[in-house]
């Protein structure tokens, strides 16, 4: 079965709004919105898996968002409504790539939407931006050849495969440095959240 | 497969039919894997946002300065977007090679920040921009009469700021940024761009073409003006495709069936530098009667000064006056004001009169080695200063109106006949430049000598 695809408008009235509130201004809703951005990214990644696509698909949330602000009622779910509407962004972005032979695994996404429903509660939000601190701290201290090697992969979707091949090692290789990559930043940002007083 | 394989091949769009249906298994079934799917797109999705500011960063500072050796006003025998259509043309077919596609991929336009009224057209629907919004090839932002609004290419340190009533349409952003200005004014800061891929920025008269720099272009549907504040801008008619090298303190415009016309930032017998070692160049520009400068330096370390001086030579007795209408500081201990030195070395005898930006203001004084600073008043800008040399002594007055004139010290100095008058501007801070607007600027020679 395909993805439903519900509008933006749809998306806007299953948010949890009290009709009793009053409007709030375009500005403080974005200002709002603006907190979760890097949730909605990752959201919009996951539902995309292609990074720019994922970072326009939030970029037109944040234009639905100040086109609809008087739809939304003071006191409803910020990061709930902006979440309806990213998916809805990413539909219409998949739907018009299946135009260009793009193929969409209608379980799979359904999947995915649904572990980041049950998963991506507000403590998960706000981790998030207490990880990426620390990760700024961490990356700076990375190498640049690891640094091009990640963002090769994630960022610019070069496989292993292509990977190999313009640096002349093995896959294997390849799959082994990025893991290792990941683990060792992993331990950092760990290390710096459970004693952010050592590395300040 | 591992879990975090099986995501990752997610995340590259790579999984084949079986690791597919391996992967809602673990969805579906496996106790946790939720939990961990979620938690590693989010970390992937931070990794790739973090590291590609990270990744920036480092290009631009490796990135290679304007190299050039521009003379000002000088007519180039090529117009030079030919060679910059073949440099596009060659850097198109390297970029099959990954590189600049690669580099292209970090620029991207946002706003940073408004006042007042702004929108950005997009196709047939217009809206308020807000901080924050991503801009793309194509946008028109528009600025009303109390509008202004500063654009930022995330993961670098260029800046465009639109000045009120302007309309800037964004016609590229990569690979490499072109702007075009239909009306009104800019001030850019540009961080060094690649080689390959110089910003553009298009106004109805011209063409501007900048490596790496600080600019302010205005248009209007006459002419074109541009001020280079630091660095060089190729600058060229679009008209008869006349170009010319624009050096920092200079400017050049360019109007509809007008030749381009190039001269200084400030007129005779006025000039500027740094005095002492700045962490950052300053510099000084005319903004009709007014004059605005910006300049770095920290604390006078009581030998040497730090600031950015405006000044012009003046032969025996006289005396300097200068309204200060604003100081934007980046310390509180930031300072403007006028200024008279024995010569423009680090160390010269120099009397100072200036205002602090978190309000004050003080009589700097060394005549020889020690120097003197006294607190004469708690005032704030606007306000006008003035210092007076008459034989060996150094009067400084203050006043509210330019009228009312009060004398607030005075001390002995034993310089020659020619002394240097100005314009100071320093940050108290190395890394950040101050900014202060003068008007009413007046230098008097005492016609006695």
């Amino acid at each position: 079965m395909p993805p439903s695809y519900q509008s933006a408008e749809t998306a806007a009235e299953d948010s949890p709004v009290s009709p009793t509130r009053a409007v709030i201004a375009a500005e403080d809703l974005l200002r709002s919105a603006f907190k979760y951005q890097d949730a909605l990214v990752s959201y919009a990644y996951a539902l995309l898996q292609d990074w720019a696509l994922a970072q326009d698909a939030v970029q037109e949330t944040f234009i639905v968002l100040q086109k609809k602000h008087a739809e939304f009622r003071a006191g409803a779910n910020v990061y709930t409504w902006a979440r309806q509407i990213v998916r809805f962004e990413a539909l219409n972005m998949l739907r018009s790539r299946k135009r260009e032979a793009y193929y969409v695994d209608a379980e799979l996404f359904s999947l995915v939407e649904k572990q980041f429903e049950l998963h991506m509660d507000p403590e998960a939000v706000g981790q998030l931006e207490v990880k990426k601190a620390a990760l700024q701290q961490c990356m700076g201290r990375l190498d640049q050849d690891a640094l091009q090697l990640l963002l090769g992969f994630y960022k610019d979707s070069l496989s292993c495969e292509r990977l190999a091949a313009l640096r002349q090692k093995s896959v294997n290789a390849i799959r082994l440095s990025l893991s290792r990559i990941r683990a060792k930043l992993r331990d950092c940002v760990r290390h710096r959240l459970a004693f952010p007083e050592v590395n300040r | 497969m591992s879990a975090p394989d099986l995501f990752d091949k997610f995340l590259q769009q790579s999984l084949t039919p079986e690791e597919a249906e391996q992967l809602k298994e673990l969805l579906k079934n496996e106790p946790g894997a939720g939990r961990q799917f979620v938690e590693y797109v989010n970390e992937t999705s931070l990794l790739v946002r973090v590291g590609s500011q990270v990744e920036s960063a480092r290009a631009v500072s490796k990135a290679p300065l304007v190299e050039e050796k521009a003379v000002e006003g000088t007519r180039l025998p090529v117009p030079w977007w030919r060679w910059a259509a073949l440099a596009a043309c060659v850097a198109i077919l390297l970029s099959a090679g990954g590189y600049l596609a690669h580099v292209a991929t970090q620029f991207r336009l946002a706003v940073a920040s408004r006042q007042g009224h702004v929108t950005v057209r997009r196709g047939h629907s217009e809206f308020p921009a807000q901080a924050g919004f991503k801009l793309k090839s194509g946008d028109a932002i528009k600025t009303g009469a109390d509008g202004r609004a500063v654009l930022k290419y995330v993961d670098e340190a260029t800046e465009v700021e639109l000045e009120a009533d302007s309309l800037l349409q964004v016609l590229q952003i990569k690979p490499g940024k072109q702007l075009e200005l239909v009306r009104g004014k800019i001030e850019a800061k540009v961080a060094p761009q690649p080689r390959q891929l110089a910003m553009m920025m298009v106004t109805p008269h011209a063409e501007a073409k900048v490596l790496g720099t600080e600019f302010l272009l205005s248009a209007d549907v006459n002419s074109t003006r541009l001020e280079v504040m630091e660095g060089a801008v190729q600058f060229a008619n679009r008209e008869d495709e006349k170009a010319i090298v624009v050096n920092g303190g200079f400017y050049a415009t360019v109007g509809r069936k007008a030749d381009l016309v190039a001269g200084s930032l400030l007129p005779a017998p006025w000039n500027s530098q740094d005095i002492g070692a700045v962490g950052l160049p300053g510099h000084a520009r005319l903004d009709g009667q007014q004059c605005r400068i910006k300049g770095a330096g920290k604390n006078n370390c009581r030998t040497k000064d730090q600031l950015h001086f405006v000044y012009q030579v003046l032969e025996g007795n006289g005396e300097i006056w200068a309204r200060v209408v604003d100081l934007e500081g980046t310390h509180k201990m930031a300072k403007a004001g006028v200024v008279i030195r024995e010569n423009l070395k680090s160390a010269a005898p120099h009397a100072f009169l200036f205002l602090r930006a978190g309000s004050g203001l003080v009589f700097e004084h060394r005549p020889q080695q020690e120097i003197k600073a006294d607190l004469v008043d708690s005032v704030s800008a606007p306000y006008w200063v003035r210092l007076a040399r008459k034989g060996d002594t150094i009067t400084a007055y203050k006043s509210a109106d330019g009228v009312n004139w009060t004398q607030t010290g005075s001390d002995r100095f034993k310089m020659g006949k020619r002394i240097y008058v100005g314009l100071g501007v320093s940050s108290w801070n190395n890394s950040k430049l101050a900014t202060s607007v003068f008007d009413n600027v007046k230098v008097i020679p005492d016609p006695a000598g």
